[in-house]
């Protein structure tokens, strides 16, 4: 009977404990996973894959390549956020820029933001380095697109529903006559409801 | 104990619950590091003891402007994006909160802010946004706060004037002219609409933005229609030719004002004690009530852009009529308690009773380190280097202290810096209701 008892507590006490303890739960990537309704993961995926797709199917590449026999050189411009959530673009915008890049068919630059560091380092070496390893200034390569974008919301609400409309436009420009070669576009649309009531 | 002496009992618990106030000593020794401009200090005074359930927005609101006063932008942000998480989800009705709220005391709610301090969270998360030199951020919290105005005009709420004028700054600041406008017009109509108590008249600074602003845009029969009515009060619109930068000085003054209980009671004929509670505000005096900014040669003054003490004591007295009937609500239901109570036992029911009164409480929970002033200035300056010399001036027109900010200004850029002044008084003010 002691030993019974002694097993009942045991179940209890692991119960309680149980419920103490952090839950993890692993996902797949591409898992659906909404929770308040606002800019996710998701939908950074479905405008990535959608760019991907678009951007690598277009003939602005071969138009190109014909044209300067040559692949040519991207650099990421300015994406404005102008929705109503803090939307971190970088997510899908890297996600291109891989799959650009491993394409194979077109090369990026490094960006505005990123290129300071790697001045720096050019300038540090000019002092600190050896000759036959220093890496001259003056020799990065231009640009001949850049790409630009930017996101809109359209937010209709009525209580506790709302329908919250993304739209994310990327366009290519040729920096050598501010031509459009490439406009991509991706439209998210959700309807949420918010619950009215909690315990 | 006999109970004949229950009257005297209740008596002498109405004298002393009559000016019960919540307000807690942490409170005061909070402000006193702030007025001595230690916000870290008054940080660690306020993780200590702000630490219910039910009060969890009410921290996040009041750490994330400590740590705005701590230069600490991002982190202070960080708590803001907490409390907007957190009042999205409050938002629903607690079903276990709503019955505390109906039988005990409107604390038992969780704290969710009042509307005018759910649109100053966006104001000050503009800010930081715009003291880190994020304007397309900040653009964000406008588009956001854009909607709760939307929501508190269509109630015929005061929206706060000076957080359109925010709006229509962000806009102004991006180079996007029509939206500036449009927010610049809704502030303009927002402090037209300001009852005479909100001190806070029209800036002479928004009739000169709404004049250059029209004729950049090129609406020059709107342009006309401000000319005819401010032509001589409003400065003469200053070019906004893209060269010039501009430095847009906001000074937060005082603190907002402190919520109280009052209790109304009566002893009726059975002995019962009933009690009624609701809440009012107690303004804060600011110490400083404007600045002046000088650099060789060139000077400029703050207006008054927001009196967050009138805008606060406004929008309680407009909820009035809610809170009491949800006070006698209570009173009718603690009555039935005691009533049932006293059925079985007398002794009983006066505890119920004393229980029903002692528990009854307004809520006097409020953000108090949002400021009771907003003041602005803006001074237009060439791009360069520059060091500001900012002088405050109390009531009487003396100088209470001096700050210098040195900064460089790009061209057509606009530099934000602000200023929190607690002043000495405040805190002490506060502890003597």
């Amino acid at each position: 009977m002691a030993r019974m008892m002694m097993l009942v507590w045991m179940v209890t006490a692991a119960m309680v404990l149980g419920a103490c303890a952090t839950k993890v739960e692993r996902m797949e990537v591409e898992e659906v996973q909404d929770l308040s309704g606002q800019w996710n993961d998701t939908d950074s995926r479905l405008v990535s894959e959608e760019m991907i797709a678009d951007v690598l199917s277009r003939p602005w590449r071969s138009a190109f390549e014909q044209q300067n026999g040559k692949l040519p050189t991207v650099i990421v411009g300015g994406i404005r956020n102008l929705s109503q959530e803090h939307i971190n673009v970088n997510t899908f915008v890297r996600d291109m820029e891989r799959a650009l890049i491993n394409s194979g068919q077109v090369s990026f630059v490094a960006s505005s933001e990123e290129r300071g560091e790697i001045r720096g380092e050019r300038m540090d070496q000019d002092l600190h380095a050896r000759e036959d390893t220093r890496k001259p200034m003056g020799q990065e390569i231009g640009a001949d697109f850049m790409l630009k974008g930017e996101i809109n919301t359209i937010i209709d609400k009525e209580g506790k529903r709302q329908v919250r409309f993304y739209q994310v436009d990327l366009t290519l420009i040729s920096l050598a006559d501010n031509r459009k070669v490439w406009v991509g576009q991706k439209k998210i649309k959700k309807f949420v409801t918010k619950p009215s009531l909690r315990p | 104990m006999k109970w004949q002496y229950r009257p005297a009992i209740a008596a002498a618990l109405l004298t002393v619950l009559g000016a019960c106030a919540t307000y807690s000593d942490w409170v005061g020794l909070m402000e006193r590091e702030m007025a001595a401009e230690k916000p870290d200090a008054a940080l660690e005074i306020l993780d200590k003891h702000l630490d219910g359930r039910r009060d969890r927005v009410l921290y996040l609101l009041n750490r994330a402007m400590l740590l705005r006063m701590a230069g600490r932008f991002e982190d202070s942000n960080r708590a803001f994006e907490m409390a907007k998480t957190l009042i999205d989800q409050l938002m629903a009705v607690s079903v276990s909160e709503q019955g505390g709220a109906f039988t005990v005391n409107e604390m038992m709610r969780s704290y969710t802010g009042e509307p005018f301090e759910r649109i100053f969270l966006h104001v000050y998360a503009a800010l930081n946004y715009l003291e880190l030199g994020r304007p397309a951020d900040a653009r964000v919290e406008v588009l956001q706060m854009d909607g709760l105005l939307n929501g508190l005009e269509e109630k015929a709420l005061p929206g706060t004037a000076f957080a359109r004028y925010l709006s229509g700054l962000v806009y102004e600041t991006l180079g996007e002219w029509d939206d500036a406008l449009i927010d610049y017009r809704k502030a303009f109509q927002a402090y037209a609409r300001y009852p005479e108590t909100f001190h806070a008249t029209m800036p002479a600074q928004l009739k000169s933005d709404l004049l250059r602003l029209t004729r950049r845009v090129g609406l020059t029969e709107e342009y006309a229609d401000y000319e005819r009515r401010w032509g001589g009060q409003a400065a003469p619109a200053p070019e906004d030719g893209k060269a010039r930068g501009e430095l847009v000085f906001l000074l937060h003054s005082g603190l907002a004002p402190l919520k109280f209980s009052e209790n109304v009671s009566a002893l009726t004929p059975d002995g019962e004690l009933v009690t009624l509670s609701m809440p009012y505000y107690v303004p804060r005096a600011a110490q400083v009530i404007s600045a002046r900014l000088y650099e060789n040669g060139g000077a400029a003054a703050t207006q008054m852009y927001e009196d967050v003490g009138a805008l606060a004591q406004y929008t309680l007295e407009r909820r009035k009529p809610v809170l009491l009937a949800r006070a006698i609500a209570r009173a009718a239901l603690k009555h039935e308690a005691t009533e049932a109570a006293r059925k079985q036992d007398d002794a009983l029911g006066f505890i119920v009773n004393m229980a029903g009164v002692l528990s009854e409480r307004a809520d006097t929970r409020a953000w108090t380190t949002l400021p009771g002033r907003i003041l602005l200035a803006r001074m237009p300056l060439e791009p360069g280097s520059h060091v500001i010399r900012v002088e405050l001036k109390d009531r009487s027109g003396k100088a209470v202290a001096e700050r210098e900010y040195a900064f460089d200004l790009g061209e057509g850029d606009k530099h934000f810096i602000s200023l929190h002044w607690v002043g000495g008084q405040v805190a002490a003010e506060g502890r003597r209701h």
